[in-house]
């Protein structure tokens, strides 16, 4: 068709080119080719004179419009679950909260929007977070000011960033581990107890210089994820937390990570207002009847004071990484936490309730393997104590018991480009269910989890 | 690389295999006849006990009266040393229930004592029913049973309303509706207008037949868990035709509520309506004459 059209074409250009002969007025002599060319060079930089005025005219009055702003970044990611099935699942409503307990479902885990902005020695971030996970819910998920030191990276000088605002807490490596890096679905539980939600408000310094990696923060010691008051800081206290590292090659090919954490706080013990005298019924003979001697009088209380406790905690980490050409990168990860009174998101510690100091102890091993830039494959096993001295009484004895949650986690996961499939079975150990015997054992929570994952 | 795959996969295998078998399941067991907070619960029949099994030694009841909606009711006793924990079911129930043992009460001392807080559902009917328990050991084995008969009545906090005319609003969910009942007379029986008897009548040559509601559930969203409202002719009522109403004040957050109405005159169910409550039936006046028409009745 284009070829037809083409050469119809041809005898209306042929036309048109000999009348355009026919017309032409008498050339003049041409000039000699230097100073055709001078010519050409002069009138080129007169042309170049006039925009480089327009130009500066342009800057002068935007500049007076309005103040130069930051340059801004923008970019994000999502991660949507299929949760194909999940033992827990009831359909059912939980009693105390009113939420549904089905977890068998699809949902938003984390939809992120971020906005980076630099220019010099300062530099911020604002990132929002939305999804599903407990009913729809739109946060601030990092909102961060920095200061940092040189303004341009310079591999002969330490690299230093100051930074104030709501920031990852600088303890251990999952928890530094950005959302859409990790390999899993979730963190360990250990993190997810200790350090719920990662991000915390206050002032951060962190210092990189070769292979050693520093960091260390006040911080309000309330995570975004804390089950009580998060965000807030029932203290005047600030939690110290901190980090060194160590982050090279140790050959060609071969990388290790690894560090040495710990956290010094104070935790909060919430006090009970006063309380008045109250009558209350209670059914003794079950009759369903009121009756003169069912009536118990409950005396007033006076308020008790809220109280504050000491917590620390202490941490390393290793990631060791080794490129295995032509497959791609086999990963080994360990991590172990031992802390005391730091729970604030499983089993709340409070060791002015237990009567004791809850000691803590968490470890995790996982490995990966890169199946070409294609797939990867992975496991991770994890296991967390929220109370290593936990006894029950069982019948005439007081016997110490095993509260620790487990979780084995086998994942495998295809790629391309910026996206991810990700399959992920977590086989789950924890002390929630009684057995036929009367001792704590399982309650099955084995899941399987289906996660689409686009960065942008 | 398949040496590396093929050990994976087995101990995958294995791992999965293993895990699933692992554990108790969760179950809140609100469907079932008998509910004991804080246990477990382990859906199906309770095991066979052997002889070889702990004892129940003591088994202790307040009484054996029981009722729909009755919570609070003590269930405890004392097992063979050898017990770690009682199981406790109703027979024919969807389960039963795990209870750990504690320490010996002071008039057993050598055993262990178990204690529980049982509920009974709103949905058992009147009859009689078994309570079992058996006593379990620390290897899972479970004892012989120790029954116990228990008696199903009528709610003596909540007893079906009696009388010569008795219209019934009940519905499903913490809301709080309101009955509206116009006699004969026209005259607009509620909560804001509780009975149809003059506050000071001269004459009593109808006999004294008036109507009163008896109750007035969830007032104020301050729930009470009754759900139910009744208009009441304790004599025999006006003749002439009844109209039923059904208000919702409020929902007190829920969603929906769908309710139920009864007219029984003489014992007798004569009529019959059901319907739903949504937010819009909670705006506007929830005065005299409010509410959904539900039915209306001809007493001859």
């Amino acid at each position: 068709m284009r070829r037809f059209a083409f050469l119809a074409l041809l005898p209306a250009a042929a036309l048109a080119s000999s009348a355009r002969a026919d017309e032409a007025p008498p050339v003049p002599a041409p000039p000699s080719s230097d100073e055709q060319l001078r010519a050409e060079v002069a009138r080129q930089g007169a042309a170049i004179e006039e925009l480089k005025a327009a130009l500066e005219k342009e800057r002068k009055d935007d500049g007076a419009k309005a103040p130069s702003s930051l340059p801004v970044r923008i970019s994000g990611f999502v991660q949507a679950d299929w949760i194909i099935h999940d033992q827990q699942s009831q359909d059912e409503v939980n009693g105390s909260t009113g939420q549904p307990l089905n977890q068998d479902r699809f949902m938003l885990r984390r939809g992120h929007v971020r906005l980076d902005a630099e220019k010099g020695f300062v530099l911020g971030a604002l990132e929002l977070d939305a999804n599903t996970t407990n009913g729809l819910q739109v946060r601030p998920i990092d909102a961060e000011v920095s200061l940092r030191w040189p303004a341009k990276p310079d591999a002969r000088l330490p690299s230093l960033v100051a930074t104030m605002g709501l920031m990852r807490v600088p303890f251990g490596g999952e928890v530094q581990e950005l959302d859409y890096v990790r390999p899993f679905l979730e963190r360990s539980t250990m993190f997810q107890a200790l350090f719920p939600g990662e991000l915390d408000l206050g002032v951060r310094l962190k210092m990189k210089y070769r292979p050693l990696d520093l960091a260390i923060g006040a911080m309000n010691g309330s995570l975004i994820g804390n089950k009580v008051f998060p965000a807030l800081d029932p203290v005047h206290a600030k939690d110290v937390v901190g980090r060194v590292g160590v982050d090279f090659d140790i050959v060609r090919g071969v990388h290790l990570q690894a560090g040495v954490s710990g956290d010094v706080g104070t935790g909060f013990h919430a006090g009970t207002p006063a309380t008045m005298n109250q009558l209350v019924w209670q059914d003794q003979n079950g009759d369903g009847l009121v009756e003169p001697n069912e009536i118990v009088a409950i005396g007033g209380a006076p308020a008790t004071p809220s109280q504050t406790f000491r917590r620390f905690a202490v941490g390393g980490d290793a990631r060791l990484t080794v490129r295995i050409a032509p497959v791609g990168d086999l990963s080994l990860r360990a991590e172990i936490v031992s802390a005391v009174n730091l729970d604030r998101g499983l089993e709340v510690a409070d060791p002015v309730g237990a009567g004791h100091d809850l000691r803590e102890v968490g470890w995790s091993v996982g490995v990966t393997q890169e199946l070409t830039k294609w797939a990867m494959i992975g496991a991770r096993y994890d296991a967390y104590d929220p109370d290593a001295d936990a006894s029950q009484q069982r019948a005439a004895n007081l016997v110490p018991v095993d509260r620790t949650y487990w979780k084995l986690a086998l994942m495998g996961m295809f790629r391309y480009e910026q996206a991810r499939l990700l399959l992920e079975y977590d086989l789950d150990g924890n002390p929630l269910g009684i057995g036929p015997n009367g001792a704590p054992t399982s309650l099955a929570a084995n899941a399987l989890t289906l996660r689409g994952q686009l960065v942008f | 690389m398949r040496a590396l795959v093929l050990p994976s996969v087995a101990v995958l295998s294995c791992t999965i295999a293993a895990s699933c078998s692992d554990g108790v399941r969760a179950d809140a067991g609100a469907d079932a006849y008998m509910q004991i907070s804080g246990a477990q619960f382990v859906r199906g029949p309770m095991p066979e006990g052997s002889p070889s099994g702990p004892a129940v030694t003591q088994l202790d009841l307040i009484d054996n009266s029981i009722w729909p909606g009755l919570a609070n009711d003590h269930v405890g006793g004392a097992l063979e040393p050898s017990a770690m924990a009682a199981a406790i079911g109703m027979q024919g129930d969807l389960g039963y229930w795990i209870v750990g043992a504690g320490v010996p009460d002071v008039a057993t001392p050598n055993d262990p004592s178990f204690s529980a807080t049982a509920a009974f559902s709103r949905g058992i009917v009147v009859g009689s029913y078994t309570l079992v328990v058996r006593a379990v050991d620390q290897n899972g084995t479970f004892g012989p049973p120790k029954a116990q008969i228990l008696v199903a009545e009528p709610s003596p906090t909540n007893p079906p309303a009696t009388g010569e005319l008795v219209v019934t609003l009940t519905w499903d969910t913490d809301s709080n509706l309101g009955l509206h009942v116009v006699d004969p007379s026209g005259v607009d029986i509620y909560w804001g207008n509780p009975s149809s008897q003059p506050p000071f009548s001269f004459n009593q040559a109808d006999g004294g037949s008036y109507g009163y509601i008896d109750y007035d559930s969830n007032a104020s969203c301050v729930i009470d868990g009754l759900r139910r409202e009744d208009a009441i002719w304790s004599h025999p009522p006006p003749p002439g035709t009844y109209t039923v109403r059904v208000d919702a004040p409020s929902l007190c957050g829920r969603p929906i509520a769908y309710w139920t109405v009864r007219a029984l005159l003489h014992g007798v169910e004569v009529a019959h309506a059901s319907g739903v409550a949504v937010d819009a039936d909670t705006r506007g006046s929830h005065g005299l004459g409010s509410g959904v028409l539900a039915l209306q009745l001809t007493v001859p």
